[in-house]
């Protein structure tokens, strides 16, 4: 078997061939949230913000776990303060696509769940999205990119790594323990039938990791 | 409609974040234009949607979220001189 290797997006001359994938996974990494808010123009509104300049889901922000000619999963991560930034530059996006359609619905939406989410600190290392296939789960895949980007955090000089993770899903919260990451707040939300917990790593600096 | 300025529109922005901005120990006087709202924590990203009705209201203008680049949206010099160019010119249309 090929050893897997790691990736940089945008360094990946072959990147397009997986968009479909990685939107499918980025959605399913992003449930139940972005299901409730899009429902199912969730996946097309992920795909086409892959290549976005600005948004959340930007292929900018994604390494690639490539094992032979397949992408087997992708970790999306970025620092804090660009976070808020593509965050409102998604919320532009989508509601500039609602106008005519159910804006009001969206924009009720997006004023509901606005505090839905832990603050993300401007100097944070933020953990987007975990998407791994769905047919090569359990395969240590997952691990492998995280530690490349808790790993990608020390390098660039964060003190933390964040994500938030809905409590349903057990094996990324386990998987996240393991790695030492420790809950900071479990915010309820009736409306996803959920609590989301925000999670933080402290980091070591590089040198002395 | 009525006439306004760009240090109208500064002003009335920063009316719109004072709190958020004395959490911080800032007033008015302390922010310079280049301030950046939503990373200093003045503004999430849906205020700026209740920002931009509070404008509405205020300024008898359209001005519209999605239709300012984020750089804009985001800093108070840029932001306040974009919505009185808006202003003058009769808005979007």
């Amino acid at each position: 078997m090929t050893h897997p290797r790691l990736v940089r997006a945008t360094q990946f001359e072959d990147v397009m061939i997986h968009y479909d994938d990685v939107a499918e996974w980025m959605v399913q990494a992003s449930q139940p949230f972005i299901g409730w808010l899009l429902s199912e123009e969730a996946y097309d509104f992920v795909r086409s913000s892959l290549v976005r300049e600005s948004s959340e889901y930007s292929i900018q922000h994604t390494t690639l776990l490539i094992e032979g000619d397949h992408c087997v999963g992708e970790v999306s991560a970025m620092r804090g303060d660009k976070l808020s930034t593509v965050r409102l530059a998604d919320m532009q996006a989508l509601l500039a696509e609602a106008k005519s359609s159910r804006g009001v619905s969206l924009s009720e939406r997006l004023r509901i769940s606005r505090d839905w989410f832990h603050p993300v600190s401007p100097e944070d290392f933020y953990i987007s999205t975990l998407g791994i296939d769905p047919s090569r789960r359990r395969s240590g895949f997952g691990r492998m990119l995280m530690q490349d980007a808790i790993s990608r955090a020390a390098d660039e000089g964060h003190g933390t790594a964040r994500l938030d993770v809905s409590a349903n899903n057990v094996a990324a919260l386990s998987l996240y323990r393991s790695l030492g990451f420790e809950t900071i707040s479990r915010i309820r939300i009736d409306a996803l039938a959920t609590e989301y917990i925000a999670m933080g790593l402290q980091i070591l600096p590089a040198s002395d990791a | 409609m009525s006439h306004f300025s760009k240090e109208d529109i500064r002003a009335f922005i920063l009316e719109f974040v004072r709190d958020a901005l004395e959490a911080k120990g800032l007033t008015p006087i302390d922010v310079s234009n280049d301030f950046d709202l939503l990373l200093e924590g003045a503004i999430d990203s849906f205020g700026f949607i209740e920002l931009f009705v509070a404008i509405e209201d205020q300024f008898g203008i359209e001005v519209d979220v999605t239709e300012v680049s984020v750089d804009v949206l985001t800093t108070l010099g840029p932001l306040a001189q974009h919505i009185a160019s808006l202003g003058s010119s009769g808005g979007y249309e």
